[in-house]
Order: C-alpha cells, then structure tokens, then sequence
C-alpha cells in the first residue's frame, strides 16, 4: 500500500514548522510571511489572536470589546508572494520515493506560503503537464492542494524545459520551487532560464533516493530505466562505482552551478531524509 | 604424426613426433575424453545468468559512469573473455596433465648397464652386417646421448659373462672397449648376466639395463629393456664330423651331419684333407632338418679333415666343422696273467693298443710299456712311473695291502672317477665267488667301490702315474662274461691311455681339452688356429679352445725337446645351444613391439610442468578477477 501523502504525523510537522518560521519573523511585524520584506500595509488581511510578543497597538479594541478576547487585525504588510511548485512526476520520480518526498516539499513550502498568506499554485511537470492547481491563498486551500496531489499523473518521460516553457506567470516575480531528480531529455538549464526571464526566484531542489547517491549494487546487472525502457549491462566494480560517483557529482555541480549562473539556489536531497530535517537544514537554512 | 601402439601388458600410449628423435608420449590417452568437457563448459558459460535484471529510475549516470571507466580502463571489455579463456586454458592444462604427457628424447636419461650378447649367432649377417655389429651401433648411440655425469657399464655375456667396464662416464673409454668387442663362438649366458647387471644396479640410484641380444627373451626380468637385434635368417651348418678307419685297408670314412635351419632342401658339402679339397657331395635334407653325408675311402694318412658347406650363408661359422685323426702310433699294454682271454679281447677292441703278454712271473722291464697289467701278480714293488692295473694281486705290495672279505654288496663311490669308470656298468648283476678287500697305503688313493665299507676297488692318480687295482679275480666272477665287461675294460683304458686312433679328436669352444702327459713329458705348447703358440703348459686341461680349428699340442721333456706331437680339432656348437638356429634366435613379437622396446630414449614426464602451468594459470586467473573487482 502506497505511503499516504499526508498523515497526522506530517500535519504535525508542517505546524512545527510553520511556528518556526513564525518565531523566527516575529520582531518584525507579525505576519507569518517568510519574506524578509517587512512593512506596514493600510489594507486589511485577517483577525488572529493576541500571543505573547505581538505588538500591541494592533490589538483590534473592538474586538475585544465585543468578545472579550484580544485579536490582532492584521494588514497587507507587503505585496502578495507568488509561490509556484513545480513538481516533477516522471516515472522515474516513482522510484526510490522520490515523487513522495516532492510532494511532501511542495506540500510544506505550499503550506508555509499559504500560512503567510501568499498565493500558492501547484503545477506537474511532465510530457503532458496539464492543468495546474491553484492559485490559492489561506491554509484553508491546504487540504485541496493534498488532495490534488494525490491525484496527479505519472509523465512517462520528462522534459522540463518543455513543460516549463508552457507555464505562464504574471507580470511581477514569484517565488519558484521546482521540485525534481533532474534526468530530463532536455536542458533543465534552459528553463532555469525561461524561469529567470519570468522573475521567477528558484530553487531547485534535486531529489535523489539514497540508491542513487548510495548504489549498492553489484556484480553483473543489466540495468533497466524506468522511462525510456533503455537496458545497459554493466559489470558493477568498485572502480565502476567510483566514476558512478564521479558521473554524481558532475552531474549534481552541474545542476548547482547552472542555478548559480542564473541567481537561483539548489539543494539536493535525500528522498530518504526526514522531511523537516530536510526543509530545516537545506531548504531554509540559507534564507 | 601419430602412431599408436598396443601394448598387451602395457595399455595404450598415444605419440606425437615433434622432430627427429623428439616426441610427446601420453602415458594415457584415454584421458583426452576429458577434453569433451570443454564444449560442456563452453555452454554452461554461455547458458549462464549473467545478468541480473534491475530498474532504475535513469540509465543516465551509469551511462556516463561506464564510459568514463571504459576510457580508463580499456582491458576491462576484455577482462570476462580473458577469464574465460584463462579458465579455458586451465582446465585444457588439468586434461593435458591427466593424459600424463612425457616427453622422449633421446638417450637413457639415467645411469645404465649394458648388456651385450656376443655369442656365435650375433656374427649372423642380416642386411649386409651381423647382429653384433647393430648392437654396438646401438649402444654407441646411447654412449652419444650420454649426458655429463651419466655413467655406463658393459657386460658382454658370451661362454661366460664378463663386465667389460663399470660405472664410466668416460665416453672414449667406452667408445674404445666396445670397437674392440667382437662376437665368440659359443652361446651365452643371458640370464646370468642379467643378474649380474642387477647386483651392479643395486649399488647405483638408478639404472637402466638394457640387453642387446638376438634371443628371445621369456621372461625380462623387471626394470630391464631388451633390445632384439635379429630378424632372422635360414642357416645351414655342420653339425658334427667324425670318422672311422677301415681295418682292412685304413682307408678313412668320413661321416659328416648336417643341420638344416630353415635353410635350402640340398646343399653341396666338401670334404678337405689337409688342406686341400678332396671331394664334393650333395645333401637332401628331404624335408627333415638334418642329413648325413659318407665320404669313403680317404686317405689313410689324412691327419686334417674339414668338412665346408659350398654355399655362403649368414651364419659363416658354423658352416665348418674339423677333426684331427689321431696320430697312428699305438699304445704298448703288458698283460701279465696266467690266461685271461676275455681281456685280452677286451683291450684289443681299441686299434691303438700293442698289446704284450707275459706270466706273473717274468720280470720284464716295464719301460717300453704305457700300461702294464698285473692280473694275479704279485709284485712287492712296484714302479712308480708307470700306468698300473692290478688285478687280484696275490701279495701285498708297496702300494696296498690286502685282507679278506665276505660279500655284502657293491657299491660304487660317488666320485667323478668312479662314475667315469663304470658308466654303463653295473657290479651288482656281477656274481662274484670270492672278494678280496684292498686298502692302500697311500693316502692319496681312493675307493671307486665299496662291498659293504670296505674298499674292493682302488685308484690313484696323484703320482706320475695312475694306478688302479680290483681286489677280486675276474676269473672267480662272470664280470668278463657280461657285456658290460668290454665296457669297463675300454673305460678303464680310456683313463690309463686316452684314445690317439680312432677318436675324432674334437672338442668344442671353450671346452678344456684333458692333456694326458706322457711318462717323458714335462710341458706342452699349444699351436693355436691362427698360428700364435702357448708356450710352457702344464696343466692337465687346456682352456685356450677359443676358436673353432686345428690345434697343435707339442709335448716336450724337461729339455724342452717335443717328445710327442698330436692335435685336436675345436668346432662351435650349433644345435644343441641354438646358436644355428638364426629364427628361434630371432625375435617373435612385432617388428613395432620390438622397435617400441628398443627405441631408447629418456622419459622426462611433464606432469609437473603442466600441473605448474594450471596452477599459474588459476593464480593469473584469481589475480585478473579480483583486479576487476
């Protein structure tokens, strides 16, 4: 039986998550935007309780008046992110977990955006990447943007550039997470590029499962792969294993070097590390 | 090209000539079925899984991997061919070792004693040179391969086995020795000296005895090669000659055999007289293996007869035979008796005895005579000099004395005299009327027969002359009157005075020929056939019969003037040691079976070899796997 997408436990960990983010934003001005633009915004957003360390002049005396109970009003502070998930669910995103650990990013970046009240769209990458979910905004949108997820296609190939190439973005920037393993039959720096012309701050994040960056293969295998259908028998040695590991790290500098070119960022990880290991230490950590 | 023997008791070898005189032996080819493993393990690789079928989400980082390690590492494609192959080859190496491969060269390859027959049949003639003359061929041929610190003896076994050289690596000396080896005329000895070769080999490591001969050898004993030089020949040869005299007109009839050895059904035979070819006759063997020729009527005087076969064949020797007439001078006997007729007949049966009588009382001088017998005499002294045969002596004398028996049976001493002199006769069919014991007082005198223990007949022949008494009275027995009698009288006078008339005067090679000295006679010479004298013989036997021929015997007194001349002839033996017979000397096997037992040549097995060359070959293949892993 496949792994859920989300269960209690991962709920309990994008909540974790989300106060972190809200503590570490706290002496600015209250909004759980990740952002690092702060300021004061006449328009009106939400209603939230009174914690501990907000700022007080936001206290919505009325409110308080009618129930008694203090609550913040909070304000457009600033303009509304755009958080774009690119998800890549080729067949070979279907190994190793890959796929799942995507969607769970997506799902957690998604989440964090929509808890800072940002918009949140949700596209497949893919041969036939279709129809993209959202945008959303409010944590309300959450569950739908879980539930489309449960449901989207396998690509049986992958060709980034294509399927980037046929999203279309607004006029002002977004913030773009483009969540892949990279093995597309065309050039992923090419649409690093077509992102960056859209204003589109990346970060890729390359996801490999542990038997890639780890092969513990051996002896004679005929490997089979699992979108082109392409057989290769190799005689797995360790001298093999290090120019595999060498072909890694070529090929991951690469992907790294190609997002620097282009002012975007890159973390790769493991389908097989915790997930709030994985946004804490690689995803935001630098941010 | 390979060629197959078949060895009844030795299995089946497989050889493979590499080049002249060096090839490959497998010790068992039955191994190669192994070889049909390989298209087995040839399939079993090809049939066997040696790919495990795995996905991956991308081919595209072991693509690249590959072909960065490939560019490194271009032997790497080949690496599963190459072990393969090295397993190939290790497992050809394993069959190759259990088809047990040997590599001959030539030579022995060890120590070795020789043995080489010299007997008459190996001067036999086939393909234009004789037997012995291959042999040494042969055995040069191995001296040659002799490798530093190889040492080689020879024993020629012949009338007797003599070890020519023991234990030399000296290839001149050996080479020397053998040149100057040339065959005998007698048989030989091949048994014996196959043992004597084997208590050489016990003091050496090892050995290997290798016998050249042209006999057919039952039984080889173990860890010796035989080397069968004959083919075999038709062969005729004269057997024997003889002659007898006719008393009428001493004329001389020659009587001559001959032996027939898978040779012509006639054959023309000559008859030599001293020297000269005399007459010619021609002999049907009429499908028997031998005939007689008569030639009559020869010259009385002949003192040489030859007897030659007119046609040549491979075996030269044997196709002459001699024999010498006895000198006509007679024997003088004095028969001292009162009347004593059945030995007076006795002795003149021989044509060689004068025989001269007197009572036992006259006393005559004893020197003309060569015998005297004393038949009831009673002579106290008697001379020392002469040849003396009493019978029933009336009186003790200075030789024996005499005492009174009763009858209790004869016996005859186990004495090579005794058993000489009564050969064909028996004393206990004789009935005797009275006995009359004799004991000598001389110690060097013996019984030749007993009646009871006590001595009835006496002999002696230490002295300078021989002596001879019976303790009873012919004429008190029916002994003169039982054939046996002339029997005993001619054995007796043969011992006294060997026959010089009518005796062929034969002998054969090697035989001693007995030497009768003459009372005068201190020393003798011999002439041998090819013209050389011994000088200054004393010896009662003459051993110097190495050669078929005419032998003249000079006997001189002690002023070295010849006092009596005689001769013998020596002939070969043929037929009786089967020197002749040139096919039942030859070989019986297969001409292949005798040229597989003769080819020498070292035996260096290359099991170690080979089991190295797998071993090496499984280490490379160990090293070759594990540098790819």
């Amino acid at each position: 039986m496949a792994e859920p997408l989300f269960d209690p436990e991962f709920l309990n960990q994008l909540e974790q998550l989300r106060l972190h983010f809200r503590h570490k934003a706290a002496g600015q001005s209250g909004g759980g935007r990740m952002s690092k633009q702060l300021g004061v915004s006449s328009e009106f957003s939400d209603f939230r309780e009174y914690r501990l360390g907000d700022d007080f002049r936001r206290v919505d005396w009325n409110a308080y008046a009618r129930f008694g109970k203090l609550i913040l009003k909070l304000f457009m502070e600033e303009r509304q992110m755009q958080f774009h998930m690119l998800i890549d669910n080729s067949e070979s995103m279907q190994m190793y977990g890959k796929a799942l650990m995507a969607k769970r990013l997506a799902l957690t970046m998604g989440y964090l955006a929509l808890s800072g009240y940002d918009q949140m769209s949700i596209t497949v990458l893919g041969e036939t990447s279709g129809e993209s979910f959202g945008p959303v905004t409010g944590k309300a949108s959450f569950l739908r943007a879980a539930g489309y997820l449960e449901d989207i296609p396998v690509s049986p190939g992958t060709k980034l550039y294509e399927s980037i190439t046929r999203l279309h973005f607004g006029s002002g920037s977004g913030i773009c997470y483009v969540f892949t393993d990279g093995f597309s039959d065309d050039s992923l720096e090419d649409a690093l590029g077509y992102l960056r012309y859209y204003k589109q701050k990346t970060t890729l994040v390359h996801i490999l499962g542990p038997q890639e960056l780890s092969p513990s293969q051996e002896g004679e295998v005929r490997l089979l792969d699992a979108e082109t259908g392409e057989r290769r028998e190799v005689e797995i040695s360790p001298g093999l294993l290090r120019a595999y590991e060498e072909a890694l790290r070529d090929f991951t500098a690469g992907l790294r070097e190609a997002c620097h070119r282009h002012g975007f960022y890159y973390e790769r990880i493991s389908s097989g590390m915790d997930l709030r290991q994985a946004v804490l230490e690689q995803l935001i950590k630098n941010k | 090209m390979v060629e197959y023997y078949a060895k009844l008791t030795e299995g089946i070898s497989v050889t493979c000539y590499l080049k002249k005189g060096v090839r490959v032996q497998f010790q068992n080819p039955y191994g190669a079925l192994a070889f049909l493993l390989i298209p087995a393990f040839i399939l079993l690789y090809l049939l066997k899984r040696r790919y495990r079928e795995e996905k991956v989400p991308s081919t595209f980082l072991w693509r690249k991997a590959a072909s960065q390690w490939e560019a490194s590492h271009p032997w790497q494609k080949w690496r599963k061919s190459l072990l393969f192959f090295l397993q190939l080859l290790a497992l050809c190496a394993l069959i190759f070792a259990f088809m047990q491969p040997a590599f001959r060269s030539p030579g022995l390859g060890q120590n070795s004693i020789v043995v080489l027959d010299v007997s008459l049949s190996m001067r036999a003639e086939e393909d234009g040179k004789s037997r012995l003359a291959k042999a040494k061929e042969e055995v040069l041929r191995l001296i040659d391969q002799m490798q530093p610190g190889e040492e080689m003896s020879l024993i020629l076994t012949g009338h007797r086995n003599e070890i020519l050289v023991a234990d030399s690596s000296d290839k001149g000396e050996l080479r020397g020795l053998l040149q100057n080896v040339s065959a005998q005329y007698g048989g030989s000895g091949v048994f014996e000296a196959l043992q004597l070769a084997k208590s050489l080999e016990k003091d050496e490591e090892s050995a290997a005895i290798t016998l050249f001969t042209d006999k057919s050898i039952e039984q080889i004993p173990e860890n010796v090669r035989v080397r069968n030089v004959a083919k075999g020949a038709p062969n005729l040869a004269v057997g024997a000659v003889s002659y007898t005299r006719n008393s009428e007109d001493r004329t001389l009839s020659v009587l001559g055999l001959i032996e027939n050895h898978a040779g012509a059904d006639t054959t023309a035979v000559e008859l030599w007289r001293d020297g000269e070819l005399v007459d010619i006759q021609d002999v049907e063997f009429k499908g028997e293996n031998r005939a007689n020729v008569i030639f009559d009527g020869v010259d009385p005087e002949a003192q040489r007869l030859m007897l030659a076969l007119s046609t040549a064949d491979a075996l030269e020797a044997d196709n002459y035979a001699y024999c010498a007439v006895q000198d006509h001078g007679n024997y003088k006997i004095l028969l001292q008796t009162e009347r004593n007729v059945f030995l007076e007949k006795a002795i003149l049966l021989r044509d060689d005895m004068e025989l001269y009588k007197s009572t036992p009382e006259e006393e005559l001088p004893f020197d003309d005579y060569d015998l005297i017998i004393g038949d009831g005499t009673a002579t106290e002294i008697l001379p020392d000099n002469k040849n003396l045969w009493l019978i029933a002596p009336k009186a003790e004398n200075d030789w024996i004395s005499l005492f009174d028996m009763e009858p209790q049976g004869l016996k005859t001493a186990s004495t090579a005299l005794a058993e000489m002199l009564f050969q064909h006769v028996d004393l206990n069919s004789v009935a005797f009327a009275r006995l009359q014991g004799i004991e000598a007082k001389d110690p060097a005198s013996h019984p030749l027969v007993y009646n009871g223990a006590e001595p009835l007949i006496l002999a002696s022949d230490e002295g300078p002359a021989k002596r001879l008494a019976f303790g009873f009275d012919l004429h008190n027995s029916n002994l003169p009157m039982t054939k046996d009698f002339p029997i005993l009288v001619q054995n007796i006078l043969e011992w006294f005075l060997p026959a010089k008339g009518g005796q062929t005067g034969m002998a054969t090679v090697y035989e001693a020929v007995p030497v009768a000295l003459g009372a005068d006679s201190v020393s003798y010479s011999v002439e041998l056939p090819d013209g050389r004298v011994v000088q200054d013989q004393t010896a009662l036997q003459f051993t110097g019969t190495d050669e078929p021929g005419f032998y003249g015997l000079s006997q001189r007194d002690n002023e070295g003037e010849a006092v009596l001349q005689t001769e013998f002839a020596v002939n070969v033996l043929t037929g009786g040691a089967a020197e002749s017979d040139l096919y039942t000397a030859a070989m019986t096997d297969s001409a292949e079976a005798q040229e597989a037992q003769g080819n020498f040549s070292r035996l260096s097995l290359l099991l170690p070899f080979i089991a190295i060359l797998a071993l090496l070959l499984m280490l490379v293949e160990w090293v070759v796997y594990h540098r790819g892993t």
